[in-house]
This record gives structure tokens, C-alpha cells and sequence, in this order.
């Protein structure tokens, strides 16, 4: 044996634990306290785990509803719609709708517009611009037998509107018509187009 | 029964790794409890003594990992059961200082040889490696020591 590993043995040695007296019943004491903790927190997760399992069931159909509403709906920050109404020889008007307000929903298929759940008021800015022609002499959308006059007569125009929340879904889904008339004589002639459904706004 | 006929040795391994005979006894009564706990685990692959020594140290390893900063023991400081040394307290400082700079593997190979005085076989299965691989780690620890030591001592 050469100095140095005298020397490792002698440093190891002052590690070295002697005379400790073994406590083999503190040992039991603890491990069975974990046994008997384990145990109730097995009952104590079978408990919880078939309580669970009865909301569940008896919740089942009212979360299906809100799944469902959560899953088929996107919400749409703002919607922007444009109507071409072709007015003859060339001549022709445009109406860009633009509506703001809280988001919207939208079906699974992504087609309609659903209804937010409060009647909250929708403000629709619109903008014409006129081709071929300076002035028409109305331009209005109807929508469920009512009529929104927007300008009369018009040139290159725009302005706002406000409709509750079920008109604004009939717009949106494409239930108004616009009509833009070149005179306000009623034998005038005059020009109509549905208005298309709604788009997300490409910028 | 292992715990109880060898348990300073369980205790000096753990005590050579934390440097603190309390926590030492603590851990080695931790490894056990855990042990015993889960000892229908325990498969049978292997032999019981390895399967407790990995219990051991898991357990001193574990501790030494919660409490980071473990102050190295002042070497100069007589441990109560420390031998009479031959040599004077710098050179077991650099002994201690050397023994820190080998790898985990190789103070581990060295404490359960030392301590435990376990074969090559029980030590490669303790530690889940080949006798060969140990045989080799031992030889490297010894001569890594012998180089610090030397180092030091030329200082």
C-alpha cells in the first residue's frame, strides 16, 4: 500500500458512521403511515373520479349544447359587404357596407351569421361611388318590408346607419335588397341588386 | 436482515456524500421507508442488497440535490471517530479537494468499495453498469487521486 492510498483511506474514514443504533421501527412506522395514506388517497380518487363521472352524465346534454356553440362558431371582428347595381349603358352604382360592433358568430358551415345572445345595436358604415353617371336620385336597402333610405339624391356618398341585432343579421345574410333609382319620379327608372352576404374583410 | 447489520455502512455512504451524519441517518431512513413502500416492485431480477444500495443512494443524491450548497466538512476539524492521522490537515484537504474533482460515478464506485466493501459484481449492479466498467472506474479514481495528491504535495 503506497502513502497515497494510506492517505485515501484515512480521509474516507472520517466519513466513516459507526455506532449508530439502527431505528428499524421508525422505518415501519413511516412506511406504513405512506401504506395507509396511499390507500386513502386511492378511495379518496375512486370517490372523486365516480362523482366526476355522475356530473358528467348528468351534464352531458347541457354541454353538448355549449360545446357545440363553442366548436361551429368563429368570431368575425367586423364584416364588410359590397353590392354592384348595374344601371344600364354602362352605367353603374356600388355600395360598400361595412359593419362594426361586438363579434359575431358563425355556423359550423361558416355561412350565417348567428345571433351574439344580447340585442346590441350594429353600426354599418356604407360608401357609393357612382360610375358613369354624377347624381341617382335615391339609393335605399330594404330589409324585412322596411326601407333605409341612404341618400337622396347621391353622388359619390357615404354615411352610417344603425340597425338592432336581428335587422343586421338579415343584412348580413344576405335578406336586404338595394335599390338605386336614376330619378325620383316612380315610373323612373330604377335599378336593384340583393345584397351580397357578408364577408370577413380582407385586410 | 440488511438494514439492520449493515446499516453504518448504508450510513457512511450516504454521510460520504452529503457530509452530514444527520442527513446521512436521514436518508438512509428515507431509502428504506421508500423501500419498503414500494416493495412489491422489487421483481426479484437482481439481488435485494443492490436493489437497497440504489435505494440508499437515490436518496442521499436526492437530498444532496435539494440542498445544493453542502458545505465541505473543514478538513482541519477531527471528525469524532477520525483516526490518528500520519498526515497533517493540508494534505487531507487536498485529499477531499481531489476527491471532489472525480467524477459522480467514480466517488460513487469508491465509497461502496470502501464502505460497503462490495465486489465488483454488487457495485455493477448497484449502479446498473458492467464489473468491468467498475474495475476500470477504481483504477481511474485511484490514479486520478494519486496525480492531485502529487500536484499538491509538490506545491
Amino acid at each position: 500500500m503506497t502513502e497515497h492510498d494510506q492517505l485515501i483511506g484515512q480521509v474516507l474514514e472520517r466519513w466513516r458512521v459507526q455506532g449508530e443504533a439502527p431505528a428499524w421501527d421508525d422505518v415501519l412506522a413511516r412506511a406504513g403511515a405512506g401504506a395507509r395514506t396511499r390507500q386513502r388517497l386511492g378511495s379518496k380518487r375512486l370517490y372523486v373520479a365516480l362523482l366526476v363521472a355522475g356530473v358528467v352524465a348528468l351534464a352531458a346534454p347541457a354541454l353538448a349544447i355549449v360545446a357545440r356553440q363553442l366548436l361551429s362558431t368563429r368570431s368575425v371582428p367586423g364584416t364588410t359587404t359590397t353590392t354592384h347595381v348595374e344601371l344600364g349603358s354602362g352605367r353603374s352604382a356600388e355600395l360598400r357596407l361595412h359593419s362594426s360592433g361586438s363579434p359575431l358568430g358563425r355556423d359550423s358551415a361558416g355561412f350565417r351569421f348567428l345571433r351574439s345572445g344580447a340585442d346590441q345595436a350594429r353600426s354599418f358604415h356604407w360608401t357609393l361611388e357612382l360610375h358613369g353617371l354624377d347624381q341617382v336620385a335615391a339609393a335605399r336597402i330594404t330589409l324585412r318590408g322596411r326601407v333605409i333610405r341612404l341618400c337622396g339624391p347621391c353622388t359619390t356618398d357615404g354615411g352610417v346607419f344603425l340597425l338592432q341585432d336581428g335587422d343586421a343579421l338579415g343584412l348580413l345574410n344576405g335578406r336586404a335588397t338595394l335599390t338605386v333609382g336614376e330619378a325620383r319620379h316612380r315610373v323612373a327608372p330604377s335599378a336593384g341588386g340583393r345584397l351580397l352576404r357578408a364577408k370577413q374583410p380582407s385586410s | 436482515m440488511v438494514y439492520l447489520s449493515r446499516f453504518n455502512e448504508f450510513c457512511s455512504v450516504a454521510n460520504a456524500i452529503l457530509h452530514d451524519r444527520e442527513r446521512a441517518k436521514d436518508a438512509v431512513q428515507d431509502a428504506f421507508v421508500s423501500a419498503l413502500s414500494r416493495r412489491s416492485q422489487w421483481r426479484g431480477e437482481g439481488s435485494l442488497d443492490a436493489w437497497l444500495w440504489r435505494a440508499v443512494l437515490n436518496a442521499a443524491r436526492d437530498r444532496r440535490r435539494k440542498h445544493e450548497a453542502i458545505p465541505v466538512p473543514d478538513t482541519a476539524a477531527a471528525a469524532p471517530n477520525e483516526p490518528s492521522a500520519s498526515f497533517n490537515g493540508s494534505d487531507s484537504g487536498a485529499f477531499v479537494d481531489a476527491l471532489a474533482s472525480l467524477t459522480e460515478r467514480q466517488r460513487l464506485v469508491l465509497f461502496l468499495r470502501y464502505y460497503g466493501d462490495l465486489g465488483y459484481r454488487e457495485i455493477a449492479e448497484t449502479l446498473g453498469i458492467k464489473p468491468g466498467t467498475v474495475a476500470a472506474t477504481i483504477h481511474q479514481a485511484q490514479e486520478h487521486l494519486r496525480v492531485r495528491l502529487e500536484v499538491a504535495v509538490d506545491d
